[in-house]
Formats: C-alpha cells, sequence, structure tokens
C-alpha cells in the first residue's frame, strides 16, 4: 500500500448538551486515505459523518485523537505549516446553490485558495484559474460571470476547480453529486475519476447513496451511530459485507432493476439518538443476528481479516 | 433532487445571461418608483443643497411690515408664495431652508448609525462567545432606553444643539442595524461557501469583507433608506419638544412648532412645513419597499 | 410485479398548465395523458424542472396561484371529471378521494398542532365520524401507518417524532379517509436509506389493503424499479415515455430514458466508465423546437429539431400500453 496522505488516529468528539452531560458524536475512529486513493465513509444520518470530515477540514477540533496529513497533526500547525496545510486539503460540498459566494464572480471563487496563499502573482493566478477551468470543462469567458448564472451541474464544477486550483492532495467530498439531477451526477462522477487519474489527487468521499460510493471508492468505512463497524478495500464490502448493519443496509438499496430479487432485511424501528447510545453494541437493538447478552454488555473489538478488513462484531468474521 | 431547487426556477441555464440592451434599460426605468424619486429630488435634495441659491429670502430674514401674509391664492400675493409667520419671514425660503437640516441630519445621523451598528452586528454575529454577549447587551439596553429620555438628558446636560441630535439618532440606529446584521451573520456563517472559504484558508478578515459583508450589505442599504422617515420624524419631534436643535434655526420640526399656536387663525406657518414632513417621509419609504423589493435576494432569485 | 390491474380509478387526458411570470406566458405541463388503475403504482419520473411536481398539483388543482394556470386537459377520477367541478366541490374532493404526500414532513405537518388533532381534522373534514370517536380513530390511523405506541404519539407534536416517523403520520393524514388515489411527491428523499425501506413497505401493504392507486414522483430509478408497475418519464413538460416497468428497463424506446438508465451507478456487477447525457435539461420558457430533447440527444437529426415528434406505440406482449414520443425510437 502507499504513503498515507491522511491518517485518522483515535479521533473523538463530544459535545456538551448542558447539565454536564455530553454527546459523543464520534467516537476513536481509526482510517487512514493511501495517496491516490479514495476512502468512502458511508452511514445514515447522525453516524458522524460530517462531524468528521469538519474536524479534517479542521472546522472543528477534536476532543480527543489526531488527524494526520502528510505525517503531521493538523491541529497542532501554526503559521506556515497551517497555509500549506490548507493548500493540500480541500473540499466540495453538498449543495452547489449553498456553496459559492453568491456575490463573488466565477474568477474569484475559484482563484480563493490561490489569493489566500500571498505569494502567487495575478498572471500566474490567472493562468491557473485557467488550467482547472480546462478540467473541469468550463469555458474561460464564463470566469466573469456569477454563480446564480449557471445550473446546478456547473455550480459543482465551479466548485470542483476552485477545490483544485491549490494543487491539493486530499479533496473531501461531502455527498458531492446528491443534490444533483440524475442525468448530471454521472458526468459529475466521471469528472472526479479522470481528475484523480490526471493529478493524482485523494479523495475522502462521504455518501449514504451505496452505488456511488461503489464506483468512486477504493476503500469503504461503514459508520453507525459514531463508530466504524466495518472498514475494508471496497471490492471485499461490497461482495462479502460481514456486519449485520452493513448487510442490512446493502440489502435496503434500492434494486437497479425490478427483477432484481427483493432481498431485504428490515431494520426495526430508528437510528436510536445519539443522546441516549444503546449499551454495548450500538446496533444491537436493531440487529436481526444478535447473539444475546453479550451484545447488550460489551462494546465490540475491532478486529481484521486476512484480507484487510475490519470488523466489530461479536460474531467475527463467517 | 435539492428541495431548494424551485420546480421551475431559473436554474437552468446553459450560456450566462446576455448584457443589458437599449430597450431593457428603458423598461427597467419604468420600473422605478418615479414619482417618490421626484418628490425626493425636489422637496429634500434640492432645496438641501442649493437652499441658498433659491430662497427668495434669507430664512431668518424679519420684515415686520409683512407679518402674517397668507399664501398666495389665499388672500396673498406672489411676495410671499406660502406666505410669512408673525416675524414676516417667508415660509417658502425657510422650508427650503429646513431641507437641508432633515437632509443634513438624516445622512449624517444614519451614516454613523449604520457603520457602528454594521460593524458591531459583523463581529457579533462572526465572533460569538463574549463578543456577542457585550454587544447584544449593550443592545438591549439601547433598545429599551427611551430616546425621548436621551435627548432629554442630553438637552439638559449640553443644551439643545445639532450634535446632540445627531447623537440621539445614532443612539436609536445603532442598535437596530446591530441586531438586523448579526442575524443575517448568524445564518450565513453557517452557510457552506464560508466553510469553503475557511477550508480555503481565509482569514477571518478575508470571510467577513469578502464572503459575509457583501450579503448583507443590501439589506442594510434598504434599512438605512427606510430609516430616512424615521430620522425626520424625530428630529421633527425632538425640535418640536424643544429638545432638537435650538431655534431659531429653521428645521421642519421647529416650523411646525412655530405654527402651533397660531394654528386657527394663520395655519400656513404650520402647514407647508408638515406637508413636506410628509411627502418626504412617504417617498423615502416608498423607494425604501422597492428598494428592498430589488435588492432582498430573496425575491431577486426570482427574477 | 405480475399483477393486473383491471379497473381505471384515474385517467388523464391533454393536461396542460402554464405559467406566467417576467418571462411571459410559458407551459409547463403539456398535453399529459396518464392512466392509473386501482392498486397500481404509477412511477412519474424526470429530473427538476421537468414538471413532475406541477402535474402532481395540476391533478388536485392545487397549482401555485396566481402564476400557474391549468389551460386544457380533463382529469377523471372514479368517472367525476374534476375541471368541471366548483373550487367547493373539488374541496370536498381533496383529501377524501385523491390525496397527496410531500416530500418534506418538516412542512407538511403544522408545528403547533398535535399529530393526532391533524388526523383528527381530516377526519371531521372528510367523514362523518362523530366527534368523540375522532381521536380513536386518529389513533387507529398510527396504528396503520406502523407508528409504535400510537395511544402516546397521538398527543405527540411534530418536533417529538423522527424524520421517518413523522412521514408516517403525514402518510396517516393522507390515507385517513381511504382515497382512491394518493399523489406522493418523492416522499421519501428526506429519510434515510433503512428508514426509507420502511417507508416504501409500509405504502405497497397499505395499497395491498385498499386498493389504492399511488402516482409516485421521483427522480430515482431506483425507486421505480422496487414499487412502480407503470412508469411515466417526463422531460421538459412532456411525458416522452410510458410503459409497463419492466418493459422499459429492458427496452426503452426513448433515447432520454435510455440514457437515463445507463448512467445511473449500479450496485452489482461491472464498474466501468458511467455513461452520461450532456448538457442541462432546458428552462421550461425556453425549450427547444421539435423534439425537447433533440439538442442532447446522440442521435438527433434536422427532422428531430423542427418538428414535434409522433407516438410511437410498442404494446407489452401482454398487451398493455407502451409508446414513446420520438422519431427515432431505438427498440423498433
Amino acid at each position: 500500500m502507499t504513503k498515507p496522505i491522511l491518517q485518522v488516529r483515535g479521533l473523538s468528539r463530544s459535545f456538551p448538551i448542558g447539565g454536564g452531560r455530553d454527546v459523543q458524536a464520534v467516537q476513536d475512529l481509526n482510517f487512514e486515505v493511501p495517496a491516490g486513493q479514495t476512502l468512502a465513509l458511508v452511514g445514515e444520518s447522525g453516524c458522524g459523518k460530517t462531524t468528521t470530515t469538519k474536524m479534517i477540514l479542521r472546522l472543528d477540533s477534536p476532543t480527543h485523537g489526531q488527524v494526520l496529513v502528510d505525517g503531521q497533526d493538523v491541529h497542532g500547525l501554526r503559521g506556515s505549516g497551517l497555509r500549506d496545510y490548507r493548500a493540500k486539503v480541500q473540499a466540495v460540498f453538498q449543495d452547489p446553490f449553498a456553496s459559492l459566494s453568491p456575490r463573488m464572480r466565477v474568477r474569484d471563487i475559484v482563484a480563493e485558495p490561490l489569493e489566500v496563499q500571498g505569494h502567487h502573482s495575478r498572471k500566474e493566478i490567472d493562468r491557473r484559474v485557467h488550467e482547472v477551468l480546462d478540467a473541469v470543462g468550463l469555458r474561460h469567458d464564463q470566469a466573469r460571470n456569477y454563480p446564480h448564472e449557471f445550473s446546478g451541474g456547473q455550480r459543482q464544477r465551479i466548485a470542483i476547480a476552485s477545490a483544485l486550483v491549490s494543487r491539493p492532495e486530499l479533496i473531501v467530498l461531502d455527498e458531492p453529486v446528491s443534490a444533483l439531477d440524475v442525468s448530471i451526477r454521472s458526468q459529475i462522477m466521471n469528472l472526479f475519476k479522470d481528475l484523480q487519474e490526471e493529478f493524482g489527487v485523494s479523495y475522502l468521499l462521504v455518501a449514504h447513496d451505496l452505488a456511488t460510493t461503489r464506483y468512486l471508492a477504493d476503500q469503504v468505512a461503514v459508520m453507525y451511530l459514531g463508530r466504524i463497524v466495518e472498514y475494508g478495500p471496497s471490492e471485499q464490502v461490497f461482495n462479502d459485507p460481514q456486519h449485520p448493519y452493513t448487510k442490512a443496509l446493502f440489502s435496503a438499496a434500492l434494486p437497479s432493476h425490478p427483477s432484481e430479487p427483493d432481498t431485504e432485511i428490515m431494520l426495526e424501528g430508528e437510528i436510536p439518538s445519539p443522546l441516549a447510545p444503546p449499551s454495548g453494541c450500538a446496533f444491537h437493538p436493531r440487529c436481526q443476528l444478535r447473539l444475546g447478552e453479550v451484545c447488550a454488555r460489551d462494546r465490540p473489538r475491532p478486529e481484521w481479516s486476512d484480507t484487510g478488513v475490519m470488523l466489530a462484531c461479536h460474531r467475527g468474521f463467517g | 433532487m435539492p428541495t431548494s431547487t424551485p420546480v421551475y426556477g431559473p436554474d437552468k441555464m446553459d450560456t450566462p445571461r446576455t448584457s443589458r440592451t437599449l430597450p431593457r434599460a428603458w423598461s427597467e426605468l419604468r420600473s422605478w418608483p418615479l414619482i417618490p424619486l421626484a418628490i425626493i429630488t425636489l422637496v429634500l435634495l434640492v432645496p438641501g443643497l442649493f437652499a441658498d441659491i433659491l430662497a427668495p429670502y434669507g430664512p431668518l430674514e424679519i420684515d415686520m411690515r409683512a407679518r402674517l401674509q397668507p399664501p398666495v391664492f389665499f388672500g396673498g400675493d406672489w411676495s410671499h408664495v406660502l406666505g410669512t409667520d408673525r416675524l414676516g419671514r417667508d415660509i417658502f425660503s425657510r422650508t427650503l431652508h429646513g431641507a437641508y437640516y432633515a437632509m443634513s441630519i438624516s445622512v449624517t445621523g444614519i451614516v454613523v448609525g449604520v457603520v457602528i451598528g454594521t460593524t458591531l452586528g459583523l463581529i457579533a454575529g462572526y465572533a460569538r462567545g463574549w463578543a456577542d454577549t457585550i454587544i447584544m447587551r449593550l443592545v438591549d439596553i439601547s433598545l429599551a432606553l427611551p430616546a425621548i429620555l436621551l435627548a432629554l438628558a442630553l438637552a439638559a446636560m449640553f443644551g439643545p444643539s445639532f450634535q446632540s441630535v445627531i447623537a440621539v439618532v445614532v443612539f436609536v440606529l445603532w442598535a437596530y442595524f446591530a441586531r438586523q446584521v448579526r442575524a443575517e451573520v448568524l445564518s450565513l456563517r453557517e452557510r457552506d461557501f464560508v466553510a469553503r472559504a475557511r477550508v480555503a484558508g481565509a482569514s477571518h478578515f478575508r470571510i467577513l469583507r469578502r464572503h459575509i459583508f457583501p450579503n448583507v450589505i443590501n439589506t442594510v442599504v434598504v434599512l438605512a433608506t427606510l430609516q430616512v422617515g424615521i430620522v425626520i420624524s424625530l428630529e421633527a419631534s425632538l425640535s418640536f419638544l424643544g429638545i432638537g436643535i435650538p431655534r431659531p434655526t429653521p428645521t421642519w420640526g421647529i416650523l411646525v412648532a412655530d405654527g402651533r399656536e397660531l394654528i386657527v387663525t394663520a395655519w400656513w406657518i404650520s402647514f407647508f412645513p408638515g406637508l413636506a414632513i410628509l411627502l418626504v417621509v412617504l417617498s423615502v419609504n416608498l423607494f425604501g419597499d422597492w428598494l428592498r423589493n430589488r435588492l432582498d435576494p430573496k425575491t431577486r432569485q426570482m427574477r | 410485479m405480475k399483477d393486473t390491474f383491471t379497473e381505471t380509478v384515474l385517467e388523464v387526458r391533454g393536461l396542460t398548465t402554464t405559467i406566467s411570470g417576467k418571462r411571459g406566458e410559458f407551459t409547463a405541463v403539456e398535453n399529459v395523458d396518464l392512466t392509473l388503475k386501482r392498486g397500481e403504482t404509477l412511477g412519474l419520473v424526470g429530473e427538476s424542472g421537468s414538471g413532475k411536481s406541477l402535474t402532481g398539483l395540476s391533478l388536485l388543482r392545487l397549482v401555485p396561484k396566481p402564476a400557474a394556470r391549468i389551460a386544457a386537459g380533463s382529469v377523471v377520477l372514479d368517472g367525476i371529471d374534476l375541471m368541471s367541478l366548483t373550487e367547493d366541490q373539488m374541496r370536498q374532493v381533496r383529501g377524501r378521494k385523491i390525496s397527496m404526500i410531500l416530500q418534506d414532513p418538516q412542512t407538511s405537518l403544522n408545528p403547533s398542532f398535535t399529530v393526532g388533532s391533524q388526523i383528527a381534522e381530516a377526519l371531521a373534514l372528510h367523514t362523518d365520524t362523530p366527534r368523540k370517536s375522532l381521536r380513536d380513530k386518529a389513533i387507529e390511523m398510527l396504528r396503520r401507518v406502523r407508528v409504535a405506541a400510537p395511544e402516546h404519539r397521538v398527543d405527540a407534536y411534530p418536533h417529538q417524532m423522527s424524520g421517518g416517523m413523522r412521514q408516517r403520520a403525514v402518510g396517516a393524514v393522507a390515507i385517513s379517509c381511504a382515497p382512491d388515489v394518493i399523489i406522493a411527491d418523492e416522499p421519501t428523499t428526506s429519510l434515510d436509506v433503512t428508514v426509507q425501506a420502511q417507508y416504501i413497505r409500509l405504502l405497497q401493504e397499505l395499497q395491498r389493503e385498499s386498493g389504492m392507486g399511488i402516482i409516485f414522483i421521483t427522480h430515482d430509478f431506483g425507486i421505480v424499479a422496487k414499487v412502480c408497475h407503470r412508469l411515466a418519464v417526463m422531460y421538459a413538460g412532456q411525458i416522452v415515455e410510458t410503459g409497463p416497468v419492466a418493459q422499459i428497463f429492458d427496452q426503452p424506446l426513448h433515447p432520454y430514458t435510455r440514457a437515463l438508465l445507463s448512467s445511473v451507478p449500479k450496485l452489482h456487477g461491472q464498474i466501468g466508465r458511467l455513461p452520461s447525457i450532456e448538457g442541462t435539461p432546458p428552462p421550461l420558457w425556453d425549450r427547444p423546437r421539435g423534439c425537447k430533447f433533440s439538442p442532447r440527444c446522440p442521435l438527433a437529426d434536422h427532422r428531430c429539431r423542427n418538428e414535434e415528434p409522433p407516438t410511437v406505440d410498442s404494446p407489452a406482449p401482454d398487451g398493455s400500453e407502451h409508446w414513446a414520443r420520438c422519431w427515432k425510437p431505438e427498440a423498433i
């Protein structure tokens, strides 16, 4: 495996909710993104995906643990180290209608990551802006326009251009296609793949749509209620899911053809509130395969298989 | 599909909009509120700037031979179009000069109030924490204290003056702007484009200047316009009560107050300055409403 | 799904809705024909701006006034032409015979009233349930949409419920008067995957119990594959293809349907490069001449770009209707 660009070690975040109590948003996360590859964080609402990306992007700080980019702890950075990190890690957000400043021209939106570095000439910035506009398939003359003059798909291209301009090593993609129209999604997904090939950039993908994930990710980490329950090579996890939650999640995914057999594992109830997480394994109240008392009592320890899959379940690999 | 996308909104455009052409400029102009603008220009701006040239008499010029002359068409003559007061001062000239005070007080007061209020609102909304707490407590205090009371206190301490009227206006306005701006900043700072700017490495100052301020400036301009009417009325009431600008300065408020005792016999002394106040305040508010519809990002998106 | 449905419950012919605004008047829903049988689910699929939601609102005569106006067409529900009813009569039909579930359960329940009182309100409006038994009936409705502990939830406010629970409550309001037809506009878009699966199952069970017809408005072919019997694809205000779901998935006639189906990433099979459709859908106020899809269609020629395409029939083996609006239907 190549050198990881991003390493997350024992990452936890809790928020005080008054009365001296805390709510654990994410707990003890460990994963890494190898250079030039894509890791997907998959899970439903409240699983802690967003909190995790915020800490990786340094928009929030962890209560415990570390985020290492190129081996350096992101949250200890100051001065020039911080500036380097900001150039190395960029992001594309879900809603292209909300993520572009409405009163800035495309050129200024795209150029921002370079302008804040303060050591590029205007000419250099313009050259780089044109370069990335080419890369994402926008015309140079569109740089003069404002975001509201573009469609959703084109706005997402602008956001991608802006994320690329500082030649980052890692781009966090937070549900990058779920707000787009169906006929636009595949354009943007192909673009992500092309850009990865061309620039060797790594992605941390956050998604709830499994088919999108499968298409883009080399590795998958499945999260449930703030913890990773299964983590491994995308092919392994998709073809042979081990954790009962992963199985249920995959089986609940919508079919791609009406003749596909309905093999759905119906989960009972909804995701519990992180304010009152279940004891032991957080999934046990909804688990169809629970063993019994042990699931409600002890938190399962992560185990590793020979194929490089991490699993946190009392049942173990089967 | 994003919930924010309107079912039939103008969001699908392949080519950017073409630049405005001349016919469009004309239809654009026709949508402007021309009558209010004309009134603002003719009653407030032109007299405010050129009262010295336009007024046939000095505002304080006493002519005891021409006391209490009624306006032309009401028994008066063309020498004093709108009549005179009991010292023979020309109402027309005094009303024109009054526009200067209405204009300078509202412009000075609003500019100072808006700058202070917007700055503190930006800081409070963006920084949050203790800065927010302190600023918002000051806002609460400021809003709880009646303006008249403050004006009375200032007048008692320093005597009525132009400066103390400005101070009252600023005092009334800043808190209002601070609160409005803070509320907008609170929601803007959570928006994705601010998160994106932070990820890009933008400093707090840059985020405020390039990403947040441009999105509140419209609201500020609209609100500021709507305050003109309030400020003119406030100045008039302070002057009317004798705790504003001291006599014999011909502000509209003082002019109205001057005619108070003669309202039955010489109605024109109060009537014309009062009419000026009414027309200007109404026009400015109409213009402000139009501006709000035009600049409000929510309605703007629908165009 | 092998079920066959015989009794037509809703028949829409030539439905046309226009919108007037600063860009003048333009057609947003053009000449829409739909047939829905009792017990059947019809998927109405399209991208944003295709006119699918406006079609749904037009069926209920709830188009946003005064901007939108139903210009032509008939909507026959159970033998009654809804277009000929007065507004008062239409109010009687809405909720009782045809009702709607909207995308966002957050906004379709009033936050100031308990869930139970909102179900009771619908019951009181449209049925002659005695006042005393309204509450019991509301509890029963919540039980029918599989809300756990309905005796307690009946007194809960919307904000005290989870997203999935709220959408169930909306469903309870919609089915409370046993309507013949439910129009569901992207009801699962805001739900999580596992909750969505539960909700879809619930809708299917309710349909089996009551035999209501469902028009499921969505942009997601996965949902269509899972729940729908028949499918109508909308593009730029028109229905460009309609037919049985399996038939369309296997042999799409219209190039747009075909391209959309192949551009959706799959959970199984090869991971290749995704085929994609160039360009973006046209705005409804500026639709191209001829075939609306022609500017994005790889097969388009001069005729496609200038003349309105004809309707091409290709009935399914069992004889059920399948047609497309195209000059070059590929499967023929």
